[in-house]
């Protein structure tokens, strides 16, 4: 192998697939990125096993090859160079890097001995708007699951209906879901996708990245960004009905302004509980008491917000960290709370959102003890 | 056993430890039993009405007396068991004064009847106030039978002093007992007024018959005691911290088999349980010393309660060490000195009550350890240095030295204290569920289940709907992390079945099952922030050294172990 490219070029397309490189394995290779040179370009990739990332850099193709080369060090090399024009030799065992005036040479490891990447992924396509797509996955993510005994709950799950889509995630005390109508009809689709590689993407996107198209098969998940394909594994289902637990005839209706209340909640918080992060909403008319007390550092607090509410009297506990997040993503001045009873499942929902967008969070409060 | 009985001469007499020997019933028990053990009998059946006021006979079947011995055994010093000067000091009966039986005869109605082996008959002596009213010959088998009547009936103001029935047994009781720990050799049984108090069979091991008398349950929470050089061998029983109490708890030394009090020793092995014990916890011990005689005085005491060590330093030490080896499982317990005003409030909490603080100090000079790849290095998290060593055990430096914690020991130690303090009313927080969880169990878990469910309900379960052979659990204790499908529940109420259902120690069985669960696991990886936690609050518990089953959560290398190992 023998190529010209230029630092910047090199550099940038190496940062694309680094992530992926797990920090520790079991299997040396994965440590390795695997460098592919053919005509019109050098291909890049990295893998865990369950995702795969690979990106195609401009350069000189003066003699195709391959091989791999442990990611962090050639990484770190890389950034490392003025940005000037680099030759990439190899000759099957090592690989060296030349600059103007240097020459970096790294042991490296057969480009057969990398683990073959998903090519071709068969299934539905759709072509999604990049920002409007992480911006989903942004709103919902955040309540995977990290309990492996239900692996279905640690995946978003994406779920097309023919007129819209939805994302959901859940870990069993809240759950979020966006759905967004669709301009372009296509066929039905469920996939449970692994919250690494929807990290990676929204990451790619918002570094400028365009989505091209997602295509939705199987047993694998595609992610078409040009220059750039991400791949991921797809988590076993089924996923839980959720349709089933998302109550509709919440009747107590709660309109809070959002900034006032995140901070009243962020403050009172501060001083609760730091297992159980239980703050307790005494919601009155017109306004709601917040308060927590933290045994372990002898701490009480309370506050009174101003709100919306004209119903009964309610007194609830929530983890006030479950709250935090929820409320962060609302992307709306007001919030509305929709509850029921102190044990069953409450409802946050922007006030305003864009008219084919849909967006709900669910939270499970804490059993408060009297 | 040199069996001639002979009235000991008068210089021996006054070297012997004067005093009182019948103070109350259960010194007669005390000293007929002794008695007894010395005969070499292998059953000794002691029987007592009202409270030993009115009769107490012990029966055994050791070697028996001739006639003439009979009749010399209730004069003041007459005794087989010494005979020069020198046995002073080289004692391996329980008795050797010749004082026990002529005391008891000089207060009460004694008869004495016995056979030997070789004679052909046996030999009734009758006493009443010390003076013998007769002697015959009685066929009977070997062995001795002396039956007290009307205790202190000619000392009035003696009687006085007796304490009601009730305390009088429970000397009675506490003697035999005693005595029958240090000889599992020998079958006991205990009446009082036809109703049998303690039966205890032969057994081969101090283990049998300590079960037999504290029970199972109990000797499965101690850790067994060994230790042996020349000259001393120790053997025993530590009661885990866990058990230990604040009020009367029973510790026991027995040297060569006698039941002995000795301040020394106790602080021995106080000092060697150290920090494992809450202040003013009182540890259950039982501990068998066996020393060469030459090394211990007997004669100190009247009712020989106490002896004198030779090498008391030397035996103080030798016991101390053992018995913190044993507690600590060959691994050392950090001691560490309680440095100036530690910052955190939690800390100094932690410190008054077991004497242990890190100081801020301590934690100063440290900085965040991160893989390597990790871009954001944390510069915000200031002062703490601590390692994962392969996701198991927390390294953290201290001021002298490093400690290793057990992830997992350490958490159940923390959650433990946590649910005792659930279950003592101050109920947990409960994380409803959106998805509730259906649990089939077998009938005798169900039945379980009804009855934890009050306690699991304190400790944050929300349990609902005994239907036909499934519960629905609705919310769980906020902090538990593993939940799953549940599972964890099912093992707790398999371990509450296994361990003999609801009765006894529910609580703290149902605390420790669950903390063994609820707690972070060998191979979790901790984030620099949730080791820092959990460490303050390891410390922040009440017993911070052991987990709930008695495994030290910690280990200290000190820094001179350290410089020792590289020869420094
Ligand atoms: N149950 C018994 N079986 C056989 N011999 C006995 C029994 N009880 C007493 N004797 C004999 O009677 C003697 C006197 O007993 P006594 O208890 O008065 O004195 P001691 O045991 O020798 O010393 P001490 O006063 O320290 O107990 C003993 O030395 C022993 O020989
Ligand atoms: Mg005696």
């Amino acid at each position: 192998m023998k190529i010209k490219i230029k630092q910047s070029n090199f550099s940038e397309g190496i940062q694309k697939v680094f992530s992926i490189v797990p920090i520790r394995t079991t299997l040396p290779i994965l440590s390795n990125i695997l460098l592919d040179a053919k005509e019109g370009g050098l291909n890049v990739s990295a893998t865990d096993l369950d995702v795969s990332i690979c990106t195609k850099i401009a350069a000189e193709v003066e003699q195709p090859g391959s091989i791999t080369v442990l990611a962090r060090k050639f990484a770190e090399v890389l950034r490392e160079l003025p940005n000037a024009p680099l030759s990439l030799e190899s000759d099957g065992e090592r690989v060296c890097i030349l600059s103007e005036r240097g020459r970096y040479s790294l042991m490296g490891l057969p480009a057969e001995d990398f683990p073959r990447l998903p090519s071709g992924v068969e299934g539905t396509t759709i072509q999604p708007e990049g920002d409007v797509l992480a911006e989903m996955i942004r709103k919902t993510s955040f309540t995977v699951s990290t309990d492996e005994s239900r692996p279905a709950l640690t995946g978003v799950l994406f779920k097309a209906d023919g007129k819209r889509i939805s994302i959901v995630a859940t870990d069993g005390h809240r759950l979020a879901e966006v759905r967004k109508d669709l301009s372009v009809p296509f066929s039905t689709f469920e996939a449970i996708v692994p919250p690494k590689a929807l990290s990676h993407l929204t990451g790619l996107i918002s570094g400028g990245e365009q989505l091209k198209k997602v295509v939705v098969g199987e047993t694998y998940i595609a992610f078409d960004l040009g220059e750039t394909q991400l791949y991921s594994r797809l988590i076993e289902g089924p996923y839980p009905d959720i349709e089933r637990v998302i109550p509709q005839a919440n009747e107590k209706k709660m309109i809070v302004n959002n900034e006032d209340f995140s901070s009243a909640v962020r403050r009172v918080a501060a001083l609760s509980d730091t297992d159980t992060h239980q703050v307790c909403f005494s919601i009155r008319k017109g306004t709601v008491k917040l308060s927590a007390t933290s045994q372990e550092m002898g701490g009480e607090a309370t506050e009174e917000v101003d709100v919306q509410y004209d119903n009964e009297d309610l007194d609830l506990g929530y983890n006030a960290n479950y709250i935090l997040d929820i409320l962060k993503r609302m992307k709306s001045d007001e919030v509305i709370f929709e509850l029921d009873t102190p044990v069953s499942a409450g409802i946050v929902k922007p006030v305003t959102q864009p008219e084919d967008e849909d967006y709900l969070c669910l939270i499970m409060p804490l059993r408060l003890n009297d | 056993m040199p069996d001639r009985i002979r009235v000991l001469p008068e210089n021996l007499v006054n070297k012997i430890a004067a005093g009182e020997v019948v103070e109350r019933p259960a010194s007669v028990v005390k000293e007929l039993v002794e008695n007894s053990i010395d005969a070499g009998a292998t059953r000794i059946t002691v029987e007592v009405k009202a409270a030993g006021n009115s009769l107490i006979r012990v029966a055994d079947n050791g070697t028996g007396i001739s006639s003439e011995g009979a009749v010399l055994a209730l004069k003041r010093h007459a005794t087989s068991k010494l005979q020069d000067d020198s046995n002073l000091t080289d004692i391996l009966t329980l008795g050797f004064r010749g004082e026990a039986l002529p005391s008891i005869a000089s207060v009460s109605q004694l008869a004495l009847e016995t056979h030997q082996a070789e004679d052909e008959t046996g030999t009734k002596v009758v006493a009443e106030a010390g003076a013998i009213k007769d002697v015959s010959a009685v066929g009977r088998d070997t062995g001795t039978t002396v039956t007290v009547r009307n205790l202190f009936f000619n000392t009035p103001a003696r009687r006085k002093f007796l304490k009601a029935d009730s305390t009088e047994m429970r000397h009675i009781t506490t003697v035999v007992s005693n005595l029958a720990l240090a000889y599992p050799e020998i079958s006991f049984r205990l009446l009082h007024e036809q109703r049998e108090l303690l039966h205890l069979d032969r057994h081969d091991s101090y283990r049998a018959r300590a079960e037999g008398i504290f029970g199972k349950t109990l000797l499965e929470q101690t850790v067994p005691l060994l230790f042996r050089s020349e000259g001393t061998g120790i053997e025993g029983f530590l009661g885990k911290p866990e058990i230990a109490k604040t009020s009367r708890a029973h510790q026991l030394f027995f040297v060569n088999g006698r039941p002995i009090t000795s301040r020394t020793l106790t602080h021995a092995v106080i000092a060697g349980y150290g920090t494992l014990l809450p202040k003013g916890a009182r540890p259950f011990f039982l501990i068998f010393l066996h020393l060469d005689p030459q090394m211990i005085d007997v004669n100190v005491h009247p009712t020989k309660k106490e002896v004198r060590f030779s090498k008391e330093r030397f035996l103080h030490d030798q016991l101390f060490h053992a018995g913190r080896r044993s507690l600590h499982t060959g691994e050392i317990i950090p001691e560490m000195q309680l440095e100036e005003a530690a910052g955190l409030q939690r800390l100094k909490r932690a410190a008054q009550q077991t004497s242990f603080s890190f100081s801020q100090a301590e934690f100063a000079q440290v900085k965040v350890v991160r893989e390597p790849a990790g871009q954001e290095i944390a510069e915000r998290q200031p002062s703490v240095s601590m390692w994962q060593l392969h996701q198991k055990y927390i390294l953290a430096h201290i001021k002298n030295g490093l400690i290793a914690v057990d992830q997992h020991a350490a958490a159940e130690r923390v959650i433990y204290e946590e649910v005792m303090g659930n279950l003592a009313g101050k109920p947990g927080t409960a994380q409803q569920l959106l998805f509730p969880l259906v649990l089939e169990l077998t009938p005798p878990q169900l039945q379980v289940m009804e009855d934890v469910a009050p306690l699991l309900e304190l400790m944050g379960f929300g349990i609902r709907e005994f239907g036909p052979g499934t519960v629905v659990v609705d919310a769980i204790p906020a902090g538990l992390k593993h939940w799953g499908r549940g599972e964890a529940l099912v093992e707790i109420i398999d371990e509450v079945l296994d361990s003999g259902g609801v009765s006894f120690g529910l609580k703290q069985r149902l605390a420790t099952s669950y903390a063994c669960k609820a707690a972070i696991k060998a191979g979790d990886k901790l984030s620099p922030e949730e080791m820092q936690v959990l460490v303050d609050r390891l410390f922040a518990t009440k017993e911070p050294f052991t987990c709930p089953h008695g495994r030290p959560t910690l280990i200290k290398i000190p820094l001179e172990e350290f410089d020792q190992r590289f020869g420094r």
